[in-house]
């Protein structure tokens, strides 16, 4: 008896002991685990919150938005810790937070995985931090080709064992890794109607004409399925659709909105497309109206769905600036006889003249007018007077027409931007062809393969100087390198006007793309191939479309505020006067307004065609639109007449900006 | 002097009666914790691991999709496969069987969630078949594609958890290790 108590005694304590390890070590499996992955969860946010922060804090080290941001690249120049400096810290092992210096944009980073609980002079955590930029691509992502910076972050944190411990599991460790970039994103959508209620085809002030219409379709054919699809539809638009108007049966009529609707997608064939964003809280009469026929790439009905967020309807071009001159400084400049160009020609700023003052060409502001077979082309010379400036060498030059251009003959393009720098003339086009027609063309593989971009404005972009009568008082900028600049005339926004002609081109391609050969500081305009300047608009320039302009909204493209003569506690009023719009900005009553007719030419255009809020575009349907495809940006779209359809962008070619994101 | 004899001859038999009264629910509350102990690390794997795969989709949306050579513009080529992501998550759920561990891919904005897959091998229905199948789905049609920055994706994964609790069960045979499917799921929205 005594024995075998004896011997069951010291069995319940071995079979404690071993079910308490054992039981430790499950434990540990339910509370260690969940624990360290609570962590996890922790240093995840910290990582991505940390990554986010340092590229955010890059962004805007670099200006906020526009060409710094696609073109960074981490040279001696721009890879620092000054206030304006991005920091590049390529280095692996990354660096450590507690060796990132105060002053570092990192440092931002570092400070944000300290809010979110991982610091690194904590004895457990450690924090690091890696970035690079330019063409070094972050180890983490290979496959993100368009990107010009990112910031890698990791957290560590060791954390001690409870239950784990008794198997002689006394440390844990968790780990977070992110990976955030400024990085290329395209642009969802087919169509931006950015025209709000109020917003009008005629100058304030004057009887509004078609005020608060975003797309109209008054195409007369029915003529089968869009590419791609089996429905009906005279305007193309797959992608999808965004109306910014509130217009509905229940809106105030005459100068708010013309139409009791934001969009009418017609009765013959209608538009086709995937989705109708329009603004509004939900239908009519919170929201604007859409009438007529829409429907998907299957032909069933298309339903509008309705959002009041003001980002889904902002420009989605914004915050970046409009496009920057090629040449910081003055291109020679090359008069023109009466105007007249033809032959290969250089890459110069053109302006005719037809006297001579002081023994030099006095500029007219004449439309220089593209005769015979036109070439551009850097090897090319002038055939005029050449004098000033400093020739370009890059493989995407600037070409500056002052007054304008009359395509009458054949202009045959190669890579490059070229500037239709208004015309003399209110109320006339600052690019037409005559009615006979006239071509425009990609004429070489640059000119497809890294694309061409056309710049529809007035004397006064930013970097041309402008004329002196409209205030370019020194001399300044690319006008400094005409002759007798003095005597050039005051040039205004002006229409374009296409009828008849023959135009193929291609937007511009990401310098990440091979073949492409664009600077990477104008891969923010990734897509763009025509752009109106933001200025030639019935409205202000406002990128916030949730108000009347307000005045620190009312922004000219240089960042300054316009508009405000008239200004009313901090606020432009509601909608500008004539005299504020023409004055500041050169508009006329018809410049925002364009009309492509292809008549029995033929545009086969692919890319991105841009025009602000306040600007509008009038397809006139010919025969003659092709296959090109345009993802369109614009106030307000009007077809009219005509069978062909309009085509407009998939997400094949979409524009494409550079924001900041998560990439890993 | 024999008073402990007595004592002791008094209470024998007590040992296992107080055994049988205590043993029993011991026994059972051990294995409870055992059991729910292993069910609550699988469940925590499980969250962790799908979450994990969850953040990997989410980075690598629309933008990822390479266009160029087919007229488009976009040289990214970071799209991820249901295979990919299956690969993902199966790191960081080592534990589980992966021929019997189930992922549904769901596009959460009313798209149609993809065939469930099995991470790896069992027969036609593994993930890995899906090579090709790049998610979040593209539909070519920008602005309501399901990978488009801002659309919710989920993703569910559930395994069998093969338990001995079960046998405690008023009805269950003695020996009776049931088998329970545990399940987690996790959504997030796409970000590039």
């Amino acid at each position: 008896m005594i024995r075998r108590k004896k011997t069951s005694g010291g069995q319940a304590i071995v079979m404690v002991t071993l079910a308490l390890i054992a039981m430790c070590g499950m434990m540990g499996l339910a509370v260690d685990l969940g624990w360290s992955f609570f962590v996890e969860k922790q240093a995840q946010a910290a990582a991505d919150g940390a990554a986010l922060a340092a590229v955010q804090e890059a962004v805007s080290r670099l200006g906020g938005g526009g060409s710094a941001i696609s073109g960074f690249t981490c040279g001696s120049s721009s890879a620092g810790t000054g206030a304006s400096q991005v920091d590049c810290e390529p280095a692996n092992p990354p660096t450590r937070c507690g060796s990132v210096l105060a002053t570092s944009s990192l440092h931002v980073g570092c400070s944000f995985a300290k809010t979110n609980g991982f610091d690194d002079s904590v004895a457990r955590q450690k924090v690091t931090m890696q970035s690079d930029g330019g063409t070094n691509r972050p180890p983490t992502a290979p496959g993100v080709v368009l990107i010009s910076y990112w910031v890698t972050a990791r957290t560590v944190q060791t954390i001690p064992q409870l239950f784990s411990a008794v198997l002689n599991n006394t440390q844990g460790t968790v780990s977070a890794i992110a990976t955030a970039g400024i990085v290329g994103s395209i642009t969802p959508g087919s169509f931006y109607g950015m025209n709000h209620a109020g917003d009008c085809w005629s100058l304030p002030g004057a009887p509004g004409v078609n005020c608060g219409m975003d797309i109209k379709n008054g195409s007369k054919g029915s003529i089968g399925p869009c590419p791609g699809g089996s429905g009906t539809g005279t305007i193309c638009a797959p992608a999808g659709v965004f109306l910014s108007s509130t217009c509905n049966s229940s809106s105030p009529t005459g100068n708010t909105c013309s139409q009791p609707w934001a969009g009418d997608g017609g009765s013959h064939g209608g538009i086709e497309t995937s989705s109708i964003v329009v603004m509004g809280t939900g239908g009519p009469p919170n929201g604007g109206a859409i009438t007529g026929t829409w429907t998907n790439a299957s032909g069933a009905n298309v339903g509008a769905t309705y959002s009041n967020n003001a980002a889904t309807f902002k420009d989605p071009t914004s915050p970046n600036p409009q496009p920057p001159l090629q040449a910081s400084s003055p291109i020679p400049s090359c008069g023109v006889l009466g105007g007249n160009l033809t032959g290969t020609v250089g890459p110069y700023q053109y302006y005719s003249y037809t006297t001579l003052l002081g023994g030099k060409p006095k500029p007219d502001g004449g439309q220089i007018s593209i005769n015979g077979t036109t070439t551009f082309s850097s090897a090319g010379g002038c055939p005029g007077i050449l004098s000033g400036g400093s020739a370009q060498s890059g493989s995407f030059p600037t070409v500056v027409f002052w007054g304008g251009i009359n395509v009458v003959g054949t202009m045959n393009l190669t890579a490059g931007q070229y500037v239709m720098a208004g015309t003399s003339v209110p109320d006339t086009p600052v690019m037409t062809t005559p009615s006979s027609g006239g071509t425009i063309q990609a004429a070489d593989t640059t000119a497809t393969n890294t694309g061409t971009m056309f710049v529809f404005t007035d004397g006064n972009y930013p970097g041309l100087g402008g004329p002196k009568v409209q205030g370019n008082s020194g001399g300044t900028g690319q006008i400094s390198a005409i002759p007798n600049w003095d005597q050039m005339p005051a040039l205004y926004q002006g229409n374009i006007n296409v009828k008849n002609s023959t135009i193929t081109m291609e937007g511009l391609v990401n310098s990440a793309v091979g073949g492409s050969t664009l600077p990477s500081s104008m891969n923010v305009y990734s897509g763009v191939v025509w752009w109106q300047d933001r200025r030639n608009s019935m409205v202000e320039y406002n990128e916030n479309p949730a108000f009347a302009p307000h005045c620190s909204n009312c922004t000219k493209d240089d960042g300054t505020v316009v508009g405000c003569a008239d200004q009313t506690a901090g606020q432009c009023t509601a909608s500008q006067t004539t005299g504020e719009i023409v004055t500041d900005n050169h508009v006329t009553a018809t410049s925002p307004g364009v009309q492509l007719d292809p008549g029995h030419g033929s545009i086969n255009v692919n890319g991105v065609y841009y025009q602000p809020r306040g600007a509008w575009i009038q397809i006139i349907h010919g025969t003659g639109f092709g296959t090109g495809k345009l993802q369109t940006i614009t106030g307000s779209l009007e077809t009219t007449s005509g069978n062909d359809k309009f085509l407009l962008q998939g997400p094949t070619n979409p524009l494409i900006t550079y924001k900041t994101a998560l990439i890993q | 002097m024999n008073r402990p004899a007595i004592t002791r001859r008094k209470q024998r038999g007590q040992a296992m009666l107080e055994f049988t009264f205590v043993g029993i629910p011991l026994m059972f509350v051990l294995i409870s914790i055992f059991e729910m102990s292993r069910g609550m690390w699988m469940y925590h794997t499980m969250a962790f691991s799908v979450k994990d795969g969850v953040r990997f989709a989410v980075v690598h949306g629309i933008n990822c999709i390479n266009t160029t050579g087919t007229g488009g513009t976009n040289p990214n080529t970071c799209k991820k496969t249901i295979a990919d992501i299956a690969a993902q998550i199966q790191g960081s759920a080592v534990i589980f069987d992966p021929t019997k561990t189930t992922l549904t891919f769901f596009p959460g904005d009313g798209g149609a969630a993809s065939t469930p897959c099995t991470m790896v091998g069992a027969g036609a229905g593994g993930c890995p078949q899906f090579k090709t199948n790049a998610w979040p789905p593209f539909d070519s049609t920008g602005a309501t594609s399901l990978d488009a920055v801002g659309k919710p994706i989920r993703i569910d994964i559930t395994a069998p958890f093969q338990s001995a609790l079960s046998m405690f069960w008023p009805g269950s045979r003695p020996v009776n290790f049931g088998t329970y499917t545990l399940g987690a799921s996790s959504t997030d929205y796409v970000q590039y």
